[in-house]
């Protein structure tokens, strides 16, 4: 233990906190800028920090991180445009607390449930990675499938309208999650011959079209009101529209707590991603609030569980990584290339032969998150000079960081092209009545659901009885019946109740 | 050694001719044709970093991914031959890829190729708690254990398991991962007797055993373990990552390249990145390289048609 905690001394060298500051401060200004995602932002920093001793330079990499997951909230509230998918669900409510005046609200909202959901799961990193390691390995596609299969069944939670256009909107997103190369044979699926459609849908330029750019287009039709809603935007006439009361807190809390638990639980299973977090915390506050009917307008704590799981994932996606060498998500399987450029083997012998550096880099995690409160309300004030300016001047500068996003995101101009064919379609899905964010669910959720369900098959050697031998996979089993139960009787008592009125 | 003295007497050579001042005169774009942050970027960064001081202009790494890189390519294919649009791409995108489809947007005559300067140790691996520790003791197991799970990154990875099956009448059932990160979560987690490593499989020597090279040449990082070819299955197949260009870029600006390409292969920091990615260093020339391109094309296609695999 004594070499941890003089790792944890290391990062008191002002030069290492300094690299901390700004592997934070560069990570909050990527993650507020529409389309650039952070494991980008954390790939480009990787030569960066080909000079830097390994303390210094990973501290960087995960401040990055870290950063990037928060600020991506930013642009997410104030435009309406997510800077990566994770913070889609952001906007859901973040944005129309912007446009009712209270953007200091949501913008603060989300970063104090950010560092919350990013010290959590930091900690259960620090407390929980080394004993954690034997229970992870046993955990098998077979137990993801059943997890996944299971955060299906929030989307029926999410379709307030009408449970059908919401699972046709959920089905219709797993359908654009099979496009590409099939993962068993490597034939082409629904391609039309074109190869850049090989790796499939590119999500980012996906997500880009259908949250912002639709929007977008839908707004433009209405000028004046535009310019009106702009006039109440700037004003925030109340200062407890800008700051947390004690009733946001008390509406957020539960909703922060419930969004760590998920963020970490999905950061810890291997391949789900923090945009599945985000999505199933918001769908589980949801699912839980006393009323409804209020997400999607202007629910504080709607944005609190969408970022709380967010930044939970980061940290948790370590500790497989940590523990046993699996990176657990795109962040680590980056960060395994930069452990190794800097001579660290992640996996269970770094605690054995490095433990300095390993309560190095915990203590250097755990400052990233003070870091991350600081420099979050600092930056923040300048971003919310945006609302300032007049929407109809806004808007040509974010379809420009939006195309820009699509572009670096999507390969090139193909990723505009993605970009634009799914705004057309998200105006659609917004007219007609279906839940653009269930055909997201689904889409972030086909593709890691496909193939744990193939290898489940050929795990359980084609035997449904060898589930057996899964009980974590049985109980979420059991969990998905009692859900889709509860669900569709829940669809026919509101079906019943319209046709009595 | 060998490599050495090449490397040596390029530049000697290259340094010789002032006939050459014209290129580069502006910066040069480097394409990797993955997303940033895997073997293939680090790789071409660190090269980029050479290349920029070994030419004297910036080299920028541009990332196309799509395909393996073969979106990547057919984007090179169009771009004009003048030696400022480059690409490192690992050699397989060009000389697998037309045995497995029909339509590629690209042929191995699209391309100049300016040399090769890693190779990929492609390995049938195991989890070391595995109860065998050869090829001979993983048939005999295979016999009295039927289905045991072979991780399969692609349809091309598949071919091994099948081919191996097939030779040796046994059952090897295929389970598919996504990616390196997907084959080492199954092989730790023991999900899986048997994977296919492109070199990964170096980074976790504890964890992990080699059962044979699926090269044609035995894996610089395990020389002691026997190639699938030797085993008596002649379908090894060799990949390195290449220096490529498109067709009719003129000739000095390849033996520039070339050049620069050794220097990069004997620079202590381009190695320290490689070493750290576990791809060994192996310095080809471009003739070289272009004749181990159509060597491996050829190899790959007739390997492919005797295992029964159509391009679709």
């Amino acid at each position: 233990m004594t070499p941890i905690l003089a790792g944890f001394a290391d990062i008191l060298n002002p030069v290492t906190l300094l690299w901390v500051a700004a592997g934070v401060a560069i990570g909050y200004l990527v993650g507020a800028l529409p389309g650039l995602g952070k494991a980008t932002a954390v790939a480009i920093a990787i030569p960066l920090t080909f000079a830097l001793p390994a303390l210094p330079a990973i501290a960087f990499l995960i401040g990055i991180a870290k950063g990037s997951a928060a600020g991506s909230a930013v642009s997410a509230i104030l435009l309406n445009v997510p800077g990566e998918p994770s913070s889609a669900p952001t906007a859901l409510d973040g944005y129309p607390l912007a446009r009712q005046g209270k953007a200091g609200k949501a913008l603060k909202a989300a970063l104090y449930a950010s560092v919350l959901g990013d010290l959590g799961s930091t900690l259960a990193l620090v407390v929980l990675a080394q004993p954690i390691a034997s229970y992870a390995l046993s955990i098998t596609p077979v137990e993801i499938c059943a997890v996944l299969l299971f955060s299906l069944t929030f989307v029926a939670g999410l379709s307030a309208q009408s449970l059908a256009k919401g699972l046709v909107a959920a089905c219709l997103g797993l359908l654009a999650a099979t496009v590409g190369l099939e993962i068993e044979s490597g034939l082409p699926r629904l391609t039309f011959g074109d190869y850049r459609l090989f790796d499939g849908i590119p999500l980012i330029p996906m997500a880009i079209g259908m949250l912002a750019v639709g929007e977008m287009i839908l707004q433009a039709g209405n000028r004046a009101a535009l310019d009106q809603q702009g006039a109440s935007i700037a004003k925030g006439a109340h200062p407890d529209d800008s700051r947390m009361t004690r009733d946001d807190w008390r509406r957020s809390a539960p909703a922060i707590a419930r969004g760590t638990a998920i963020g970490i639980g999905v950061g810890i299973l291997p391949g789900l991603g923090a945009s599945v977090g985000s999505f199933l915390s918001y769908g589980a506050a949801r699912a839980r609030a006393k009323e409804p009917e209020r997400f999607g307008t202007g629910a504080i704590e709607g944005v609190a569980a969408s970022e709380s799981a967010d930044n939970a994932v980061v940290p948790a996606s370590l500790i497989p990584l940590f523990a046993l060498g699996i990176p657990g998500s795109v962040i680590a399987a980056i960060l395994i290339g930069a452990f190794m450029l800097h001579g660290v083997a992640p996996g269970p012998l770094m605690f054995a032969q490095q433990p300095r550096l390993v309560g190095g880099i915990y203590a250097a995690m755990i400052a990233a998150s003070l870091a991350l409160l600081l420099i979050g309300m600092t930056l923040q004030g300048l971003f919310a000079q945006v609302v300032r300016v007049p929407t109809r001047r806004v808007v040509p500068v974010v379809l420009f960081l939006c195309v820009i996003g699509a572009w670096l995101e999507g390969g090139g101009v193909f990723g505009v092209q993605v970009m634009l064919v799914f705004a057309v379609l998200g105006v659609v899905f917004i007219k007609l009545g279906f839940s653009v964010v269930n055909f997201l669910i689904g889409f972030v959720v086909g593709r890691t659901f496909e193939l744990t369900f193939r290898q489940s098959i050929q795990i359980l050697g084609r035997d449904p009885w060898n589930l057996i031998h899964h009980p974590i996979a049985l109980i979420f089993l059991a969990l998905t019946a009692i859900a889709v139960w509860r669900f569709t009787r829940g669809a026919r008592s509101t079906a019943r109740k319209s046709e009595e009125t | 050694m060998l490599n050495t003295l090449k490397a040596a007497a390029l530049i000697a050579l290259t340094a010789a001719s002032p006939a050459l001042a014209e290129w580069p005169d502006r910066p040069i774009s480097l394409i990797i044709g993955f997303g940033p942050g895997g073997q293939s970027d680090l790789l071409g960064r660190a090269l980029a970093s050479v290349m920029t001081e070994e030419l004297g202009v910036p080299v920028n790494v541009v990332n196309r991914p799509g395909a393996a890189g073969g979106a990547a390519l057919a984007g090179l294919r169009a771009m004009p031959a003048d030696g400022y649009n480059i690409m490192l791409n690992p050699s397989q995108t060009i000389t697998l890829t037309p045995a497995l489809m029909a339509q590629v947007p690209f042929s191995i005559d699209d391309f100049a190729y300016a040399g090769m300067i890693t190779s990929f140790d492609i390995a049938l691996v195991a989890p070391t708690s595995a109860p065998f520790d050869d090829y001979a003791g993983m048939v005999a197991y295979a016999r009295e254990h039927p289905g045991i799970l072979y991780a399969a990154l692609s349809a091309t990875t598949r071919v091994f398991a099948t081919e191996i099956a097939r030779a040796n009448d046994i059952d090897i059932e295929v389970l598919p991962v996504d990616g390196g990160p997907g084959m080492i979560n199954a092989i730790l987690g023991e999900q899986a007797l048997l994977a296919y490593s492109g070199g990964v499989h170096h980074r976790y020597p504890e964890q992990m055993k080699v059962i044979a090279a699926l090269t044609s040449e035995r894996n610089i990082g395990s020389p002691d373990v026997p190639t699938i070819n030797e085993l008596g299955l002649p379908i090894g197949m060799d990949m390195q990552t290449v220096l490529i260009a498109p067709a009719g870029t003129p000739e000095d600006v390849i033996a520039r390249l070339e050049a620069t390409l050794a220097a990069a292969a004997e620079n202590p920091g381009f190695a320290e990145v490689a070493e750290s990615m576990s791809a060994p260093i192996q310095f080809r020339t471009a003739a070289e390289a272009t004749a181990e391109m159509h060597r491996q094309l050829a190899a790959n296609l007739a390997i492919m048609q005797a295992a029964g695999i159509e391009p679709q």
